[in-house]
């Protein structure tokens, strides 16, 4: 068993990832943020909490000392894309300093959330496996996939000639009760949902601690990469249906998806013509490169987490959909059975 | 004019600036530019430069090799590939530059433009330049000694709406000034962040007056371009937030040489508003510098019953055109809220081409900086 550093410990993915570790025998050390609370999900697990920033040189060597696996989660999702890269990146920098100075002499493996943001979705087809291209041009993204873009480049780069081995999972839409609503759904416009007919890839939070557990232990070469998606292929459709109580959002219409990038498409041309300098700025949602990367519908395997890192889900759609919302709409179109893959 | 209302008994204290500005030599040629510090305003000025404002963009520094890697592949996108570096120094002697953009938190600005004044080059400096008088004055001597301009990024004035303002206050459209009101109200501290929960250093808890000083160089610069020189300043400070900060409200009365002011700031008043009010002896003219346009009444000639009318019908359709423009503003991919800064950045190296007095002069940095002290010496630490 190891001693584990885990990175953002107390937020949404942190807190189940210090539970699942505590579960598989590990001794965890918690990184937090001062001021945070100790998150309901670590029920009574006996956690070594170490308060400080991970831009804090300080408080990085602090949370090294002794530590054999870094799992790194600390990521700035809110904010301007200036802010979210200063602290998700520089974060990543002051640790990557952190285990090149004697506090981090002995870390053995490095496993980083990255995120399916990373990846060039306007040239995915079909399937979306770890070998599909990466953004090449993470400034036309917004500032989270800018941010995750370069936190896995420059710890690939650092492992290179590291000590230690690096695992990165990449995980798709975290979500559960404390996390209801999806980006991928769709578009809220005031009490409507707008919802995008595609495939989402969902993980709930309990499966993606249990496959950063797996990937704590997994003997794999360094560099191995895993998307972390759950079996059950669940679209967006049935995760609207399903989170209308939880999320507050009981009216809905469907979107085809084609419909909907056909009427980016025709926004950006029309940015275009009214503003052939610049092609004007539109919301997200009108932006056909971050419409697709928010909804492009693929098939997403997570054959590389489940048959090389040993990963196994510990809820199935129908066992998570009913413990995160238990509500009068929870019961409406179930999903298909059968594998996302 | 007049002695200053009462209370204004603060002299505002002479800097020994003399204001004399660097003999300009013509380039001939666009300027090569660096900036020193990819992230935050900083990317604001890799945008501008992208956009081909002025100069060319041949090297960026930052202390993340991350972030002067990802601004260089960015810049690369639309033009030749800048140089990166970690080391501001080793870029300021290995880069052939002749202007440096100075973006980074406020602690480094003075030793970053101490090094390129010291070498010659150019420097345009985020607000706020210098952390003391002793430093201002130490950097403007340096800049008269090497020929080089030393500029603070008063950005505002070269937003449009203040062009706007200045035009009609050089035509003699407003008359004589009589007073200019600037204010600021942003909701910056709901909602946590560094500066309320603590979590991480941020640089406004190194300055004099904390949040407040980082946008009271905007507030001066705005004032002394109407009122000229400070000669007496007044100012009263309040706290309302939980925060790590002293204080997040400030009132401050200023005499001019030419004309009054009042300066705000308020990170409690709502709705968000940045505004210039400029009250002269024949117009008063409202800035909203978060949205467009310039809203005014003024004597029209006309009888006197009529005068409210004709103002309050042009103000509407100021109004209107105003909010469409904000609009349009916001969506056309353009400057946006920074088109001061593309205004201020273009004039500067077009200066710097044509060997023509810079858009900002030394003397009006040591004006605003004196201003900028003054009201900060008052301020509860």
């Amino acid at each position: 068993m190891s001693t584990v550093l885990v990175t953002g410990a107390s937020g949404f993915l942190g807190a189940a990832v210090v539970a699942a570790l505590a579960r598989h025998g590990h001794s965890v050390r918690a990184l937090v943020r001062d001021g945070s609370r100790r998150p309901g999900a670590w029920g009574d697990t006996d956690v070594d909490i170490v308060v400080g920033d991970v831009r804090s040189p300080e408080a990085v060597d602090r949370a090294l000392a002794g530590c054999d696996v870094v799992v790194h989660l600390a990521a700035q999702v809110q904010g301007s894309a200036s802010e979210q890269f200063a602290s998700t990146v520089g974060g990543t920098e002051r640790l990557l300093e952190g285990l090149r100075r004697p506090a981090g002499a002995d870390v053995r493996r490095l496993v980083l959330a990255s995120s399916f943001s990373v990846y060039d979705w306007s040239a995915a087809r079909g399937t979306l496996t770890e070998s599909s291209p990466l953004e090449p041009r993470p400034w036309r993204r917004d500032g989270y996939a800018r941010a995750k873009v370069w936190q896995e480049r420059l710890l690939r780069e650092a492992a290179e000639r590291a000590p230690w081995s690096l695992v990165v999972l990449r995980p798709g839409f975290i979500w559960g009760a404390e996390r209801p609503d999806v980006p991928g759904v769709g578009q809220r416009v005031g009490g409507l949902q707008l919802v995008v007919r595609t495939r989402l890839p969902l993980t709930h939070v309990e499966n993606c601690a249990e496959a950063f557990a797996a990937a704590v232990a997994a003997d794999v070469p360094s560099g191995t990469t895993a998307n972390v998606v759950d079996p059950d292929v669940v679209t967006s459709s049935q995760y609207a249906a399903a989170s209308a109580a939880a999320t507050g959002v009981h009216r809905r219409v469907v979107v085809p998806y084609a419909a909907a990038l056909l009427l980016a498409r025709v926004a950006r041309l029309s940015g275009r013509v009214i503003f052939p300098r610049t092609g004007g700025k539109l919301p997200s949602v009108l932006d056909p490169v971050k419409f697709q990367a928010m909804f492009k519908p693929l098939r997403f395997p997570a054959d590389v987490a489940r048959r090389q890192l040993g990963w196994t889900p510990v809820l199935t759609w129908e066992q998570a959909r009913a413990s995160a919302f238990a509500g009068p709409e929870a019961a409406s179109e179930p999903a298909s059975a059968g594998s996302a893959a | 004019m007049e002695a200053g209302p009462r209370g204004l008994d603060h002299p505002v204290a002479a800097t020994g600036a003399e204001g004399v500005a660097p003999s300009p030599v013509a380039l001939r040629r666009q300027p090569r530019v660096a900036v020193i510090g990819a992230g935050g305003i900083g990317s604001e000025h890799l945008r501008a430069l992208a956009a081909g404002v002025g100069g060319h963009l041949v090297a960026v520094c930052d202390s993340s090799e991350a972030a002067a890697r990802a601004a260089a592949d960015e810049a690369a996108d639309r033009g030749p590939r800048p140089e990166v570096f970690r080391d501001a120094v080793g870029m300021l002697e290995a880069a052939d530059l002749d202007v440096v953009h100075v973006t980074t938190p406020p602690a480094s600005h003075v030793p970053l433009a101490r090094e390129a004044l010291r070498r010659g080059i150019h420097v345009l400096v985020e607000k706020p330049l210098a952390a003391s008088p002793e430093e201002l004055e130490e950097l403007l001597e340096l800049a008269r000694a090497n020929g080089a301009h030393l500029l603070e990024d008063y950005n505002y004035l070269f937003n449009s709406q203040v062009r706007t303002l200045l035009a009609w206050r050089d035509e003699g459209r407003l008359g004589d000034v009589v007073h200019v009101d600037v204010t600021v109200a942003l909701d910056v501290l709901t909602g946590g962040g560094p500066l309320v929960q603590g979590t991480a250093p941020h640089f406004a808890l190194g300055l004099p007056a904390g949040l407040v000083s980082d946008f009271l160089p905007h507030l001066a610069s705005l004032a002394h371009a109407f009122t000229g020189p400070a000669t007496g300043v007044a100012t009263a400070w309040a706290k309302r937030h939980p925060s790590r900060l002293a204080v997040d409200e400030m009132r401050c009365l200023v005499t001019g040489s030419s004309a009054t002011a009042s300066l705000a700031f308020s990170a409690s008043a709502q709705p968000d508003v940045f505004s210039v009010v400029v009250e002269g002896t024949r117009m008063r003219a409202r800035a909203d510098l978060y949205g467009t346009g310039v809203v005014r009444s003024e004597l029209r000639g006309a009888p006197g019953p009529l005068v409210p009318l004709l103002n309050g019908l042009d103000s509407g359709r100021r109004e209107a055109v105003g909010a469409v423009g904000g609009l349009l503003r916001k969506i056309s991919g353009g400057p946006g809220a920074y088109e001061g800064l593309w205004g201020l950045a273009g004039a500067f190296h077009a200066a710097l081409r044509d060997g023509t007095p810079p858009p900002v002069s030394l003397r009006d940095v040591a004006e605003v900086n004196a201003l900028v002290t003054e009201i900060e010496r008052s301020a509860p630490r």
